[in-house]
C-alpha cells in the first residue's frame, strides 16, 4: 500500500513534497462491571495519513487525506488530487520539511511484548481486583484497554522511521459505602509498560480516597490556607508554562514569555521551575521517539531556574522562527524537584487536593480552576478529608510563590514534582 | 454526494458476513460507518483545508458469545467471507478464566426492519474555493475590527454521515449532513489577553454561511469585554441562565445522570428517584435523536435502535432516562435510541444526544426585572457530571452583572456554577418563552469517548453559588 502511494506522489508533477504517517493498530479491551466482565472487544485497524506539499507563488500549500487500504490505484490517485487542489488555495508563508539526519531514535522500552495482548489483560484483570479486597469499598467498574500500534513514517526528503509503540489505560471507578450512603470517585491510569504491582497500588490509592470521601465534610468557611495541587491533572498545570514557549505560540504573539528572562516574574520567592520537554517518559502513554513531521525527538530543557531557555514545537512554526534544527512536538514534561519535601510543605495548616472533577488551566491567560471532589485539611492539629468545594486562582500572579515537592511522581505524559504548594489560591 | 458507495459496495458481503457468523452465535449484528466531510480553517498564519475532524470509515461486529457480548472493530471486510468468520472468532474468544467472568446477559430483541433514512443539505453547495473565500473574508474583517486583535480565526465544516446496520432481521441505512461554522477572536493589550468564540450551526451550509457574518461584530465585542472583564466575589446569586448555559446544566446536571449504562453499574443517583420531584415543577427536560433538529438527530443510533424523543424530567418529576441496547437489556427496559460509538473502534455507550429544557411562558425582560442583584450568565466553556453523588460544576465563559433589574457594564470571568443539582433544578422559579438548541458541542464519557452533541433551552432564573 505504502509503495503504491509513494508511486503516485512522485508522479504527481504538482506535489513538491509529502510525508506520510501509516499505522497498524491491535487493541484488546475488557469492560467489567463489579468483577463480572460485560462485554470483551477486538479491534485491528489501519491508518494511513497523507498529507501533500504544493508549492505556488511565494506560498508552501498543504492538505492531508486518509488513503484507506481497500482502496484501489484510481480511487488512490482521486484522493491525491483532492488533497492537491485543497493546497491549491492554502496560502501558507513557505517552510522547509525535515530531512534526513544522522540523530538516533530513542527506543522505547516496554514489556508489553512479552505477552500477547489477551494474556497481559487477564493478568491487569487480576492486578486491579487484588486491590477490591474491602468489606465497604469496591471497584465498581473497570475499562481495560491494551495497544500494540506500529508505526511508519516516510516522506520525500528521505526522511524514513519505524518503530513499535505500546500503550494501555486503566479506568477505575471506586465505590464506598457509608451509613447506605454510597461515594465514588475516577481513576484514569495509563501506561507504556506494565507494572501489575503499581496497578494494584494505583487501584488500592483510589479505594482508600474513595473512602476519605465518604468521610469528607464540607470545609469550614474563610479557610486561610495554602493549597497543595497533587494528583491526576497535576500536568496541566506546567502545560501552561511548555504552551508559552511553543514557536506557534511566540510566533503568533501570544505569548508572555521572552528568552533568557524569568517566567516566575521579577520578585521570584518560590521555587524556580526547571521544565524538561522528553519523548520519553516511564510509563507515559503518550511517549514517541518521532512526532508527526518525523523529527526524532530528544529531551529539551526550556526552562531552567525560572528562566526561558528555549522555544519549542513543530517544524513548520520552528521554521519560520529560523530555528535552525526545530525540536518537534515533544509529548511529555518532565519537572525537576524543589526545596521542599512533601513533609515540610505540611508543616503548617494546608488544603492538600487529590481529586478533581477538571483542573482547568487556560493555556493561554493561566487562569487554573477546578471543582475538587476529595482534599485533606489539616487545620493546624488534625487532618481530615473535605469535599464540595472548588479552587481557583491566576498562574500569573502565583507563580512567584510557588514551591515544588522534592517528591517526584510520574504520571500520564509528566514526570515531577508530586505536589505543588500554592499559597494564594482562592478556596470556595 | 449521498450515502456512501464504499458501505453500498459492501452490503452484500456484509449480509455474508453475518449469516456466517449466525452458524455460531445467536445474535450477529454488523455496524458500517463512513463518515466524509470537509474541514476548512483559516486563521492570520494558517489556513487548513482538510477530511472532516471526524472522519471515519469502518466497521464494529457485536456477537453474544452465549452469556454476553464481544465486539471486533475492522477496516473492511475479506471477500473470502468463510476465513474472516474463522479469523473473527479467534479474535474475540476469551481464556477460559475470562470467560468464566462474563456476566450472563440475554440475547438482544432483533425485530424486523429493513428501511433506508435519508436527510441530505438541500441548500447551495459550495466549492473548496469558495468556503476558503467565506472563511478569509470572516477572518479579515475579524483582524480589521479592532486594533488589539492579534489573531481571528473562522472554520466551516462539514460532516456527511452514511451508517449502514445489518442483523439477522434488521437492514438499515441512514444518510444525514451537519455543518458548523465557528469564528474565535484574540486580543493583547499588554499582558492582558482575552479569546471568545462564537458559532452557528445547521443541517444547511447555505444558512451557516449566511448567518456567521453576523456574528462578527458580537464576536470582537464581547473578545474586547474580555480583556478588562473581573473576577466575580464568590457567593450565592440570583442568575439568568442564557440558553447556552442552560443547554449546560440539562446535559451536566441532569444529562449524564440518567444514561442508562451508569444505572447498571449502580453510577447514578437518578435511577432511584424515578417518579419523584427531583426539579422545580416549571422545568420540563427531553433527550433524543429525534427530540429536535440538531447535531446529534439520527434516524437509528449505533445499535440499530431507531432515535426517540425521550421525555426525562416531565413538570419537575424525573420520568425515565436514555440508553442504549446492552443496559436496556440487563435492566428489562426498552433501549431508547441512545447507543451511540465515538467511532467504529469504540464500545457504545449511554450517550446524550440533542438535550434541553422545554420553554416555559416568562418573558425575558420580567425575568431580569426580578433580579435585584445577581447575574446573566453566557457561553458554556465546559462542565464536569457526577452522577453518584449529584455534585456540579458548570464553567460559563462570562457573567454581567444584574443591579436592581437592569443588565450593567460589568463583566465578570470566567463564572463557576458549582452545587447540588436538584438544589440548582428545584430552585428555578422563572422559565422564558424562548428555545434555542446549540450543536456546537462534543461530549465526553468521563474523560474519553468523544461524541457531538446539542443542547439548550430556554433563559432560567435560578439561584446558584457562583464562584
Amino acid at each position: 500500500m505504502i509503495e503504491k502511494i509513494k508511486k503516485i506522489l512522485n508522479n504527481n508533477k504538482k506535489i513538491n513534497a509529502w510525508k506520510i504517517n501509516y499505522s497498524e493498530i491491535k487493541s484488546c479491551e475488557l469492560f467489567y462491571v463489579l468483577k463480572k466482565l460485560e462485554i470483551n472487544r477486538a479491534t485491528q485497524d489501519v491508518r494511513c495519513d497523507v498529507t501533500i506539499y504544493h508549492d505556488f507563488d511565494k506560498y508552501r500549500g498543504s492538505s492531508t487525506i486518509v488513503i484507506e487500504p481497500f482502496m484501489d490505484e484510481n480511487e488512490m490517485v482521486k484522493e491525491i488530487d483532492k488533497a492537491v487542489y485543497r493546497a491549491s488555495f492554502v496560502k501558507d508563508e513557505y517552510y522547509d520539511i525535515p530531512s534526513k539526519s544522522d540523530d538516533e531514535m530513542i527506543n522505547i522500552s516496554s514489556n508489553f511484548s512479552d505477552k500477547s495482548l489477551n494474556e497481559w489483560a487477564q493478568l491487569i484483570t487480576d492486578a486491579v481486583f487484588e486491590a477490591d479486597v474491602y468489606k465497604n469499598g469496591w471497584i465498581n467498574s473497570t475499562e481495560i484497554f491494551l495497544y500494540d500500534t506500529k508505526n511508519i513514517f516516510i516522506n520525500s526528503n528521505g526522511v524514513f522511521h519505524e518503530y513499535k509503540k505500546y500503550s494501555g489505560m486503566i479506568e477505575v471507578i471506586p465505590t464506598w459505602s457509608k451509613n447506605k450512603e454510597e461515594f465514588e470517585l475516577y481513576k484514569n491510569y495509563e501506561f507504556s509498560s506494565i507494572d501489575l504491582k503499581r496497578i494494584t497500588a494505583e487501584v488500592n490509592e483510589i479505594l482508600l480516597q474513595s473512602r476519605d470521601r465518604s468521610e469528607a465534610v464540607k470545609l469550614p468557611k474563610n479557610v486561610d490556607a495554602k493549597v497543595l495541587l497533587s494528583g491526576r491533572d497535576i500536568n496541566s498545570f506546567f502545560s501552561y508554562f511548555a504552551n508559552q514557549l511553543q514557536y506557534a505560540t511566540v510566533y503568533q504573539k501570544m505569548s508572555m514569555f521572552e528568552l533568557n528572562k524569568s517566567c516566575q516574574g521579577k520578585s521570584l520567592k518560590g521555587d524556580k521551575l526547571t521544565l524538561t520537554m522528553s519523548p520519553f517518559v516511564l510509563e507515559s502513554s503518550s511517549s514517541s521517539p518521532v512526532d508527526f513531521d518525523g523529527i526524532v525527538l530528544k529531551n529539551e530543557q526550556i526552562i531552567k531556574d525560572g528562566i526561558c531557555q528555549k522555544y519549542w514545537g513543530n517544524q513548520r512554526f520552528g521554521y519560520y522562527l529560523k530555528q535552525e534544527k526545530p525540536t518537534g512536538m515533544i509529548p511529555n514534561m518532565i519537572v525537576d524537584g524543589g526545596t521542599k519535601s512533601l513533609s515540610e510543605m505540611k508543616k503548617e495548616p494546608y488544603l492538600e487536593c487529590v481529586s478533581y472533577s477538571g483542573l482547568q488551566v487556560d493555556p493561554f491567560t493561566g487562569y487554573v480552576g477546578g471543582e475538587v471532589r476529595l482534599a485533606y485539611y489539616f487545620d493546624g492539629e488534625k487532618t481530615y478529608p473535605v469535599t464540595g468545594l472548588s479552587i481557583s486562582g491566576d498562574l500569573e500572579k502565583i507563580k512567584e510563590n510557588m514551591f515544588f515537592s522534592k517528591e517526584i511522581i510520574s504520571r500520564k505524559n509528566y514526570s515531577g514534582p508530586s505536589h505543588i504548594e500554592v499559597p494564594c489560591f482562592k478556596i470556595l | 454526494m449521498g450515502y456512501s458507495s464504499f458501505l453500498k459496495s459492501r452490503k452484500e458481503l456484509a449480509k455474508e458476513l453475518v449469516k456466517e457468523l449466525l452458524h455460531d452465535y445467536k445474535y450477529v449484528s454488523l455496524l458500517g460507518s463512513h463518515i466524509e466531510g470537509e474541514t476548512v480553517m483559516v486563521n492570520k498564519v494558517s489556513t487548513a483545508i482538510g477530511s472532516s475532524f471526524d472522519a471515519q470509515c469502518g466497521f464494529v461486529l457485536k456477537i453474544y458469545n452465549g452469556a454476553s457480548y464481544s465486539e471486533y472493530s475492522f477496516k473492511d471486510i475479506d471477500s473470502n467471507v468463510k476465513d474472516f468468520a474463522e479469523k473473527i472468532k479467534k479474535e474475540i474468544t476469551l481464556s477460559t478464566y475470562l470467560s468464566k467472568k462474563m456476566v450472563n446477559v440475554g440475547i438482544m430483541e432483533d425485530k424486523p426492519h429493513i428501511e433506508k433514512f435519508s436527510r441530505p443539505d438541500t441548500g447551495k453547495k459550495y466549492t473548496t474555493e469558495e468556503l476558503v473565500k467565506v472563511c478569509t473574508s470572516l477572518r479579515d474583517e475579524m483582524l480589521a475590527g479592532d486594533k488589539l486583535v492579534i489573531n481571528a480565526v473562522s472554520v466551516i465544516g462539514q460532516v456527511i454521515v452514511s451508517k449502514m446496520f445489518i442483523s439477522e432481521h434488521k437492514d438499515l441505512e441512514q444518510y444525514y449532513t451537519w455543518t458548523n461554522g465557528y469564528l474565535m477572536c484574540v486580543m493583547r493589550d499588554k499582558d492582558k489577553m482575552s479569546m471568545e468564540r462564537s458559532g452557528v450551526c445547521y443541517d444547511n451550509m447555505e444558512k451557516v454561511i449566511n448567518e456567521l457574518p453576523s456574528k462578527v461584530k458580537h464576536t470582537i465585542d464581547i473578545t474586547k469585554k474580555m480583556l478588562n472583564a473581573k473576577h466575580i466575589t464568590p457567593g450565592e446569586y440570583d442568575i439568568i441562565c442564557t440558553p447556552s448555559i442552560s443547554g449546560l446544566i440539562a446535559h451536566e446536571a441532569f444529562g449524564h445522570g440518567v444514561e442508562m449504562d451508569m444505572f447498571v453499574k449502580n453510577r447514578a443517583q437518578a435511577k432511584n428517584f424515578i417518579g419523584q420531584y427531583v426539579a422545580s415543577p416549571l422545568v420540563t427536560m427531553h433527550d433524543g435523536g429525534k427530540a429536535y433538529n440538531s447535531v446529534a438527530s439520527y434516524f437509528f443510533d449505533d445499535d440499530g435502535i431507531l432515535a426517540k424523543d425521550t421525555v426525562i424530567i416531565e413538570k419537575g418529576i424525573l420520568k425515565k432516562g436514555i440508553s442504549d441496547s446492552l443496559s436496556a437489556l440487563q435492566l428489562g427496559t426498552i433501549p431508547t435510541g441512545n447507543g451511540r460509538r465515538e467511532s467504529y473502534k469504540r464500545k457504545a455507550y449511554s450517550r446524550m444526544t440533542n438535550t434541553f429544557f422545554a420553554p416555559g411562558s416568562d418573558k425575558l425582560d420580567d425575568m431580569i426585572k426580578s433580579i435585584k442583584h445577581g447575574y446573566m450568565l453566557f457561553e458554556t466553556n465546559n462542565g464536569m457530571e457526577d452522577p453518584k453523588n449529584w455534585g456540579i460544576q458548570c464553567v460559563a465563559e462570562y457573567g454581567i452583572e444584574i443591579i436592581d433589574g437592569k443588565l450593567t457594564e460589568n463583566y465578570v470571568s470566567p463564572v463557576v456554577m458549582s452545587g447540588y443539582v436538584p438544589d440548582l433544578l428545584k430552585s428555578i422559579s422563572m422559565v422564558s418563552d424562548d428555545l434555542e438548541v446549540i450543536g456546537a458541542g462534543q461530549c465526553g464519557k468521563g474523560y474519553k469517548e468523544w461524541v457531538r452533541v446539542s443542547d439548550g433551552g430556554p433563559y432560567l432564573k435560578a439561584r446558584v453559588k457562583l464562584g
